[in-house]
């Protein structure tokens, strides 16, 4: 089947099978390897995309439903000012994801920030908890995300009153 | 399962009429439970799959004094962005416990209610509240209490060849309102289950009580549940032996494993307690 | 945006990730039997550009030698366990390849598994160590009460973020090997041997681990065997990667564990005797026992000094998947058991565990089972009064046994609490098998622009390590932090470091960059740069094992550690919700604060969920066929406050390993804190909830 969708804001078309997954296309389809595909159960989150603006671990997301929609990897979330906000504030903040998770991470925490941009820290650990890695240290995440809820404030405030 | 073929109907009459040429396709929700399941095996056979996902008329929430209808696409995490009291809260709250909230932003209640090997998470909930289900087939609908739907073995069955579009949940107090999932939060293990109490009491009297138990069945008595209507509150200790006692002859005629039994006879008792504790719900 | 798909040779690439032109996939036909011999592998006729590969395949040995014990790359003759590796398919559609995985037949004249462990037949065992201090008989003989116990915990999964596997390319006349590893060398030795080829015809250059956790100690080996095997027949690039189903079933776990403790007290409660046999169930095949059982053997005491010993240790085989080390290695079966044990004692005779244990305390001068004395000064009493200070352990204690007692008397529907305390401690540069038996080197070299790098075979877990060995080397030299760098790891440019395991990236590693950067410093205005200096490790006076005896000192330097948890039982499911944990660590100067709570705080996490969540559906010797989505894991959302205090350090205190700490301590402590809530044993991790509710009413 063909599927013609917004990927990472361009046009995009390719040829999918009907039980291909989301996570699969990009993958092997457009080289987007920001989306791990390993688990095929939404367990460890690791495959997490945007699609029309929410999260979701695109291993669980039927190819056939982005027909139209409009997905974001972490490859295209990396050319968004949101996303310098959160690499800054976790730098600031001394949280490091690991290499695996960090794409996820950074995506869900900025699902929580569109919804609640002053977040406390046990909706950031609920949210958070989308993603599973060993290497999660909690307060540090916690920290991370609070320091990239500042700094995006500040931005949008000097965007608002320029 | 191997699918060789999808329609993704934009409106209910498109799938209506898909599943009427395509009698043996699967339905397809938010794809949470379909997708997770292992690759396919040799001898799964080629299915066709109708996709729910991008009807809008099945997302429609609205509500009345008597009860809130959700349709059946709504998603769990647009089910929880409803304002709250729009929904009883002891549902949102189970809700709230399905999945993580990635998982949530496609999962649907239609979908959590139809899965077919056990109940899952809502289920438990909805049939003790009466909750009622519409499904559609050709032209025709029907309303059914998803009581129902629990099998004479306790396990699901669900109508086929039809789509589940809308869920009536009546709204009205429930003094105690208890669902709790033991095992593991946020995932479906063949190990986990469920279990739900509700109760009205009414000038010191116990006059409505459901209690439902979903392990690898349902577990429901609607005749330990009569013979309960109107004790009064605070239960004796001797009706709440003898409660405990009938829902233990209940597990055994219903022939679930001890182990499985002996939590469920505990989460009764707590139950009568919390009851009598006079916990609202 | 789309990546550059020929990146098979550059570094910080996950393997799931790196692809290379022409590159074939690997996927690998298992043994559907426990235990039996192999009658007949029917494979069918194969299209045009696949291939099957079988033992008889093999140009070189049909092994994974680690350390005496071999483990056949391909099963021939017989298999060991469900799910072992038989035969391999190769090709370049990996939906072909699993087409025609499922119609490969292996027939397997079935044989009974030997899955039984705790009582166990001699044919079983695998490795054994024993060893006796003091006179325990007589000790026996004089106790005023003697009491036993059986401390049990289950296996783990590493449940690293990426599956396991491994990429074979070549570069002109080598062969690279991509892979997840902690030892490079052991990789390339083991392709080496199994291709029949010479070491420099072999490379290995790893691809980002995550956080080891000694699962990947020598699992990539074989993987990357396979690989290697699937690219030289096929001459092909070719990679295997095991998808998340296989890994979790059929790639090594932690051992389980069975610890029977005997213990004598005198008529002052003072442990005076303790006889403790350990059992580890090692599965199929157990590369790792002797290291997992001398540890355990060795730290039998926990953080008490006890001066009559006996210990038996056993590694026993069993028909399931291989099952041995994780975080915490063979310590941590055994300091689970004793210090729950003294947290059993002290409630038994109803003293404070922490007073109970201050009698009792490892101190410097404490005989050890190999009869030296211990050298290090240990602060196991200063880490129990600033834990007692920062956790108001002895007041939450106290009235926590007030209710307990109060609660078996009337049924009380409010959630029960508990608190308990374990202490522990790792030992740095432990020399106890041949694992930390060979020689390692690591170089650094100081270049005419002034900057300086550090060159070994180590991996690095996580940026917290890189950083300490660049800031040491930084520090000795006055170079800035900046001009240092680390060079990638390749096994044709950087000497052989050894596993990067235990604490040996601190302990070891980065002592040789200590060394070798203090030669530079040495040399620096007396040679012209650039300078290279290499610095070799050989251990001193390995650990001798003897029947019934141990000789040679064990440790080179200790980190203690205790901790406090605080949990509450859920009122209507009975699973514990962690209300609070607290560590205090004295692992002499930290380097990085800010790096070391990161590591103290995932480790905390990955302990806890071995205590209550993270249990391995093992059934009939086998992990059930997508038992992963079944497998519990402790949320981030759960995830309780942790609370992380550092002994203070002055700059010229040596730099220790502290990663393992919170596996060697935090089950103890969680299994008091739960035994103090349920008012059951705490014997046995995970505690299971559901058990405990079906408990509260008989049937």
């Amino acid at each position: 089947m063909k599927l013609d969708f917004i990927l990472n804001g361009e046009d995009v078309s390719c040829q999918a099978e009907a039980g291909d997954r989301l996570a699969y296309i990009l993958r092997e389809r457009f080289s987007l390897l920001g989306a791990k595909e390993d688990c095929r159960s939404g367990h460890c989150g690791l495959c997490m995309v945007s699609l029309n603006g929410r999260a979701v671990p695109s291993c669980l997301v039927p190819a056939f439903r982005v027909r139209g929609a409009e997905v974001v990897t972490i490859e295209g979330f990396e050319l968004t000012d949101d996303y310098a906000d959160l690499r800054d504030g976790f730098r600031k903040a001394g949280a490091e994801p690991c290499e695996f998770c960090r794409g996820a991470v950074f995506l869900s925490a900025a699902a929580l920030l569109d919804e609640r941009p002053r977040p406390e820290a046990t909706e950031i650990l609920e949210h958070l908890s989308a993603v599973f890695c060993r290497c999660h240290d909690p307060s540090a995440l916690v920290r991370g995300v609070q320091t990239a809820a500042e700094l995006r404030a500040r931005r949008m405030y000097f965007r608002a009153n320029r | 399962m191997r699918i060789d073929e999808v329609i993704v109907p934009a409106t209910l009459s498109e799938a209506l009429s898909a599943l009427k040429r395509n009698p043996d396709a699967v339905l397809c929700a938010g794809g949470t439970e379909l997708f997770s399941e292992g690759p396919a095996g040799p001898a799964d056979r080629n299915r066709t799959l109708i996709s729910l996902h991008g009807i809008q008329e099945l997302r429609h929430v609205s509500r009345t004094d008597l009860y809130v209808e959700v349709g059946s696409m709504t998603t769990l995490a647009e089910l929880l962005a409803l304002k709250e009291g729009f929904v009883p809260e002891t549902l949102r709250s189970v809700v709230n416990r399905i999945g993580t909230f990635a998982v949530r932003n496609l999962a649907t209640l239609g979908g959590n209610l139809s899965v077919t090997d056990r109940f899952r998470d809502c289920f438990p909930i909805l049939a003790c509240m009466d909750a009622l289900a519409e499904y559609r087939q050709g032209t025709a609908s029907r309303w059914v209490n998803l009581n129902r739907l629990i099998g004479p073995r306790g396990t699901p069955e669900m109508p086929r060849g039809e789509i589940l579009t809308r869920i009536r949940i009546p709204l009205g107090g429930w003094d105690l309102g208890i669902a709790h999932k033991l095992g593991f939060p946020r995932i479906n293990s063949r190990k986990s289950s469920l279990f739900v109490a509700l109760a009205r009491t009414d000038k010191r009297a116990l006059s409505d009580i459901r209690i439902l138990y979903a392990c690898d069945r349902a577990l429901r008595s609607r005749e330990i549940e009569s013979s309960l209507a109107g004790k009064k509150i605070p239960l004796l200790p001797r009706d709440i032996e003898s409660a405990v006692g009938a829902y233990a002859d209940y597990c055994s005629h219903a022939g679930i494993r001890e182990s499985s039994a002996a939590r469920f006879l505990t989460l009764v008792r707590r139950a009568f307690n919390q009851l009598n504790e006079g916990v609202t719900a | 945006m789309p990546r550059d798909r020929n990146e098979s040779l550059s570094a910080d690439i996950p393997l799931s990730d790196l692809r290379d032109e022409g590159m074939i996939r690997v996927v690998t036909v298992r043994a559907p039997v426990c235990r039996g011999r192999i009658t007949d592998i029917e494979v069918p006729r194969l299209p045009r550009g696949y291939r099957a590969i079988r033992a008889e395949d093999i140009p070189g040995e049909n092994r994974l030698a680690i350390l005496g014990f071999d483990i056949p790359i391909l099963a021939r003759d017989r298999v060991a366990y469900a799910g072992e590796p038989v035969l391999l398919l190769a090709g370049p559609d990996p939906a072909v390849l699993e087409d025609l995985r499922s119609t490969v037949r292996v027939s397997v004249q079935e044989e009974e598994p030997v899955l039984e462990w705790e009582s166990f037949s001699p044919e079983q065992v695998i490795q054994r160590r024993s060893a006796v201090l003091g006179n325990p008989e007589k000790a026996f003989e004089a106790a005023a009460e003697v009491l036993e116990a059986r401390y049990r915990t289950d296996s783990q999964e590493h449940l690293y973020p990426e599956p396991q596997g491994a990429l074979a390319v070549f570069d002109y006349d080598k062969l690279v090997i991509r892979c997840a590893t902690q030892w490079p060398f052991h990789v390339r030795d083991c392709v080496r041997s199994v291709l029949g080829v010479k070491p420099q015809e072999v490379i290995v250059r790893p691809t980002p681990l995550g956080i080891p956790m000694e699962g990947r100690l020598w699992y990539p080996s074989v993987l990357a065997c396979h690989a290697a095997l699937a690219a030289v027949l096929c001459r092909k690039p070719a990679r295997i990667l095991l998808s998340r189903d296989e890994d979790f079933r059929f790639t090594p776990k932690k051992a389980r564990s069975l610890v029977t403790l005997r213990a004598g007290l005198d008529p002052s409660g003072t442990l005076t005797v303790l006889e403790a046999v350990v059992v580890l169930n090692t599965g199929a095949y157990a590369p790792l026992a002797s290291e997992l059982l001398e540890q355990a053997c060795l730290q039998i005491t926990g953080s008490l000094s006890i001066p009559n010993l006996r210990v038996q240790g056993y590694a026993v085989r069993t028909n399931t998947p291989p099952l041995g080390a994780f975080s915490g290695m063979g310590a941590a079966h055994s300091l689970f058991a004793a210090e729950s044990l003294a947290s059993r004692i002290a409630r038994d005779r109803e003293e404070d565990p922490l007073e109970w244990r201050a009698r009792h305390f490892l101190r410097k001068g404490s005989p050890l089972l190999t009869g030296e004395r211990l050298r290090d000064r240990t602060t196991f009493e200063e880490i129990g009064s600033r834990l007692k200070a920062s956790s108001d352990f002895a007041r939450k204690h106290g009235s926590n046994e007030l209710i307990r007692k109060r609660r078996s008397a009337s049924r009380s529907e409010e959630a029960p609490r508990g608190i308990g305390i374990a202490f522990g401690y790792q030992a740095n540069g432990a020399s106890y098998a041949a694992l930390a038996s060979g020689t390692f080197t690591v170089e650094t070299t100081l270049n005419k622009d002034l900057s300086l790098v550090i060159s070994t075979s180590a991996i690095a877990g996580d940026e917290g390590i890189r950083s300490i060995w660049r800031s040491t080397a930084a520090g000795i030299l006055g170079v800035p932090l900046g001009r240092v760098s680390i060079s990638e790891v390749d096994t044709a440019s950087v000497p052989d470091s050894g596993p990067s395991m235990l604490s040996r990236n601190i302990s070891v590693v980065n002592r040789l960059i200590e060394r070798s950067c203090i030669a530079i410093r040495s040399r620096r205005f007396r040679s012209p740069l650039p300078i290279a200096s290499r610095a070799v490790h050989r251990p001193r006076n390995p650990l001798r094992w003897e029947e019934d005896a141990v000789r040679g000192y064990p440790f080179e330097s200790l980190s203690c550690c205790g901790a406090v948890v605080e949990l509450e039982l859920d009122t209507w499911s009975m699973e514990p919700r962690i209300l609070g944990v607290w560590l205090c660590v004295d692992g002499g100067r930290i380097a990085s604060e800010r790096f070391a709570r990161g590591t103290l705080s995932s480790s905390t996490l990955a302990a806890l969920g071995q205590c209550f969540r993270e249990r391995l559906p093992f059934e009939e010797g086998r992990v059930a066929e997508n038992g992963y989505r079944e497998y519990g894991l402790l949320s981030l959302a759960e995830a309780p406050p942790i609370e992380i205090e550092f002994l203070p350090w002055s700059d010229t205190d040596p730099l220790k390993g502290i990663g393992e700490l919170p596996f060697l301590c935090i089950p103890a402590a969680f299994a008091s804190a739960a035994a103090q809530a349920s008012d059951l044993g705490g014997e046995s991790l995970p505690f299971d909830g559901a058990e405990y509710l079906a408990g509260m009413e008989a049937v």
